[in-house]
């Protein structure tokens, strides 16, 4: 197997948020929510752990993050920077590589 | 848990590690955002309250793992954090002898140049105690900075107290081992197993706990308790004639 496929696996919760924040801005919670819909709640974890995610990919200047006052609230929105579009790109396209590689394992155990 | 307490743990928690002030303000804000709009949904489901703070709770996830979380990805989104043996151990002793032979240069050449446009008759640095002085004063100044900027750039890199210490041990340690004598017509850097001078030894340990400390102390206390003994105890009246904190 390739040597960076486990380094990659590590990375599904930053393709998931990169994914979804290319679509358009948002923050932590509404970020979950998106996960939790769109996967029909496939995935289970603590909420929190959306934090250090995001903070991370914003050090990685993957993300910027912007304060938006709404409803008496204020807010911390994320939304993709340049270079993180082509991060998605990337990984985008490895994703697809290896699960189209372990399709065509499962398929043919299955055939 | 209530919203209030896991919010000050996590703070806590952080501040601990030797984050920076304004990344753990706003990772609690955050998170404390995040646990509002759960109770929100809790509500919305028809939740009673005790049920929708264990809501809360149980979405948010166990605190010791949003910490050890929270630690990880930052450390590891700083080069110093995923190599923090090069950056905290090996670098500072480098830093240290280039600070001493970059500005050792710099002064030496400076005083060559001063010489040369006043047309001294005698080298700029034949004098025995300036040598002597400025020599000093680069070694005393380079181990202040070195472990201060070290302990900086580990506050920075989320790699907290304990690399920040660790670097000015390596710094004491460069410190023990390291020799800066003047001797007439000759200024030695040596390494090797000596006497030492305390100076080099206790000043980068003399930095990593002003630095600790002044993370540590709770300055709204301070204040509050300075604020007291200049308002307080500054009032020309009685004990018993004084309102709250001197006033009316």
């Amino acid at each position: 197997m390739n040597k960076t496929n486990p380094e990659f696996l590590n990375g599904v919760p930053e393709l998931l948020v990169l994914q979804l924040l290319a679509r358009r801005e948002m923050y932590g919670y509404e970020l979950v929510k998106e996960i939790l819909v769109r996967s029909k709640a496939q995935f289970r974890f603590g909420e929190g752990c959306i934090y250090p995610c995001l903070h991370w990919l914003e050090k990685q200047r993957l993300l910027t993050s912007r304060q938006v006052e709404a409803g008496g609230r204020s807010r911390l929105y994320y939304r993709l920077t340049p270079r993180g579009r082509k991060r998605l790109e990337s990984l985008a396209a490895e994703w697809n590589r290896v699960a189209e590689g372990v399709g065509l394992i499962l398929g043919a155990q299955h055939a | 848990m209530r919203k209030e307490e896991f919010v000050q743990e996590l703070s806590k928690k952080l501040a601990r590690l030797g984050w920076p002030t304004a990344q753990v303000e706003r990772t609690a804000r955050e998170v404390s955002d995040h646990w509002e709009d759960l109770e929100n949904e809790g509500r919305e489901q028809g939740l009673i309250p005790d049920a929708i703070a264990r809501f809360a709770t149980e979405r948010i996830g166990n605190l010791e793992s949003l910490v050890g979380l929270h630690d990880e990805s930052m450390r590891k989104a700083h080069w110093c954090g995923r190599h923090p043996v090069v950056s905290f151990v090996l670098l500072p002793p480098i830093a240290l002898l280039v600070w001493f032979l970059g500005w050792g240069a710099m002064a030496a050449a400076a005083g060559e140049l001063y010489g040369k446009l006043l047309g001294l008759q005698h080298p700029f640095w034949s004098s025995f105690v300036l040598v002597l002085i400025t020599a000093k004063a680069i070694e005393y100044t380079g181990l202040f900075s070195i472990a201060a900027l070290f302990c900086w750039w580990a506050r920075q890199s989320f790699c907290g107290f304990k690399w920040s210490w660790i670097a000015c041990f390596a710094c004491a340690a460069h410190g023990l081992v390291s020799h800066v004598t003047v001797h007439a017509h000759s200024l030695q850097w040596a390494y090797g197993v000596a006497v030492p001078d305390l100076f080099p030894v206790l000043a980068p340990l003399v930095v990593g706990a002003m630095v600790h400390l002044q993370e540590r102390l709770n300055y709204r206390l301070l204040t509050a308790v300075a604020l007291l003994f200049l308002t307080g105890c500054a009032s020309p009246k009685a004990t018993q004639e004084r309102g709250w904190i001197g006033g009316e």
